[in-house]
């Protein structure tokens, strides 16, 4: 068209004058990158939204040595979990619905009278057996209604 | 990027006639648009995740430890700290034959022991705060602790004229400093520092880690808790000492600031004989447990081991006198009451929430 009106003088001295201008391919190039980030964000969001959901586990662990990591509902049936070592004998109760210390020898008894473990942040650490139990969220960024750090 | 709308508006203006363009030019344009697009999405994603964290657990300080950093250099501060620890423990450890705090219990007049300024320090603010609190806090009521033997094979309740006879040997005025880091004690008297320790090396761990690039420092020496956080507001749950997995109040830290938080009680560590549960805070004028109203006590504020020192104190005093000595040492404080009441510091009103059960009651 615009050769016909002859607006548009095309010859090399004008040309670096011209302004960007929106054209179909431009258009088709937007639309598409658009597409793609919403592609991405929407598969960070389900992807965030699929680590949400995965389930609480138990971790126990020894001197910082872990002993186990599992799933809760890996546990239809409840288990005794037996712990023995240099530092002494412990036996861990785990179901799918909680977790606690039901024998140990240690002096102090505080991992037992630590009770029930039942959901993601509660744990039990046994300082003379140097064993920690903890129910760990499976979102590690899961922080919403709960605590940084507890004092006691 | 600003610039592109205003071109765009101004195309409108321009008949809509294509230019024949060179294909090359287009094909800059084009990448230029995906460019800018495509790196904001990835550019705030990577934003977000930009801040380093990193959380190290451990067993240390006769407790379980847990570090929280984040920012920059999170990895490099978080082995200044943990290493900063072990050494502190090689001093102050009672448990340790070869610390500083052993060779002192075993000094006498004639031979005095040099300390390291670590040591000398805490041991200089321990004797101070026991004048200070007229020896409810009292730092040599170690060889009672011994007799009562808590958390170790051989805990009972002593008979009380092993007591009686082992009392004459508590007292802060047992303990001599001298002159270039010396100090000796008298026979007999033996220190524990352990009503203090944990609050000092907090101090001194959030002193060493000022000097990194950190947005967040959280460190929890076995429930002793010190942070402080750039980034943003930090909740510190007070553990309830009613049930050991639910919390009584949470304290909110605005973000800029730094606070230790220190509990103390007897609702973890005691002894049951015959029905009657033996905590583990002593009066140290008598060497039985204090007997006290108070299920727990909380000191916040910026100092580590004053909070540390006086939340024993203030829980073996019980709410009525630990009312008045918070107000008149200026501590910020909770106390507990079995009933569900919290006494809270007037000046904290607004910065702690109560949980279910428990209901805040202000003083001072």
């Amino acid at each position: 068209m615009h050769k016909k009106d002859g607006q548009f003088n095309t010859s090399a001295k004008a040309l670096p004058k011209r302004r960007f201008r929106f054209c179909s391919g431009d258009v088709f190039v937007t639309l598409s990158v658009l597409l793609f980030c919403a592609i991405l964000l929407g598969g960070t969001w389900i992807y965030g939204r699929k680590n949400k959901n995965k389930p609480p586990y138990v971790r126990i662990t020894q001197d910082g040595k872990v002993l186990l990591e599992k799933d809760l509902r890996d546990f239809p049936e409840p288990v005794e979990y037996q712990i023995d070592s240099d530092h002494g004998h412990m036996v861990i109760f785990i179901s799918s619905e909680k977790v606690y210390v039901k024998e140990s020898d240690c002096p102090d008894k505080i991992c037992m009278h630590q009770g029930d473990l039942t959901s993601p942040g509660d744990g039990a650490v046994c300082l003379p057996n140097r064993v920690v139990i903890e129910i760990v969220s499976g979102d590690d960024d899961d922080t919403s209604g709960k605590v940084d750090v507890i004092a006691k | 990027m600003s610039l592109r709308p205003q071109t765009k508006k101004q195309d409108k203006n321009i008949p809509t006639e294509k230019a024949p363009a060179s294909f090359l030019w287009k094909r800059v344009r084009a990448f230029a648009v995906f460019c800018l697009i495509f790196s904001l999405p990835f550019g705030f994603l990577t934003g977000c995740s930009y801040e380093k964290k990193t959380t190290r657990s451990f067993f240390a300080l006769d407790t379980y430890i847990t570090i929280t950093l984040e920012g920059k250099d999170a990895d490099e501060a978080m082995n200044v700290a943990a290493n900063y620890i072990m050494e502190l423990e090689r001093k102050l450890s009672r448990q340790d034959p070869e610390s500083e705090i052993s060779s002192l219990n075993l000094s006498s007049e004639g031979s005095p022991v040099t300390l390291s300024k670590e040591t000398y320090d805490l041991l200089s603010l321990a004797v101070s705060y026991s004048e200070k609190t007229s020896g409810r806090f009292d730092l040599t009521i170690a060889p009672v602790m011994d007799l009562w033997g808590f958390g170790t094979e051989g805990a009972h309740v002593p008979e009380k004229s092993e007591i009686e006879k082992i009392l004459p040997n508590v007292g802060y005025t047992k303990v001599h400093l001298l002159s270039d880091n010396k100090a000796y004690l008298e026979e007999g008297a033996k220190v524990d520092l352990g009503g203090a320790a944990k609050g000092y090396i907090g101090d001194l761990l959030m002193e060493k880690l000022s000097s990194y690039s950190l947005s967040k420092v959280i460190l929890d020496l076995g429930g002793n808790v010190c942070c402080r956080s750039r980034s943003s507001d930090l909740t510190i749950g007070i553990v309830s000492p009613l049930s050991s997995d639910a919390l009584c109040c949470t304290y909110s830290l605005s973000s800029g600031s730094s606070c230790s938080v220190i509990t103390s009680g007897a609702y973890e560590r005691y002894i049951e004989e015959d029905g009657v549960r033996y905590g583990h805070i002593m009066d140290t004028s008598t060497g039985y447990p204090a007997d006290t109203d108070l299920l727990s006590a909380t000191v916040i504020g910026p100092d580590g081991t004053k909070g540390d020192i006086y939340s024993t104190t203030l829980f073996s005093l019980g709410s009525e006198k630990a009312m008045e000595l918070a107000s008149s040492e200026c501590l910020d404080c909770i106390l507990c009451m079995e009933n569900g009441t919290l006494w809270v510091s007037q000046t904290l009103e607004g910065k702690v929430d109560a949980q279910e059960g428990w209901t805040i009651q202000y003083f001072g």
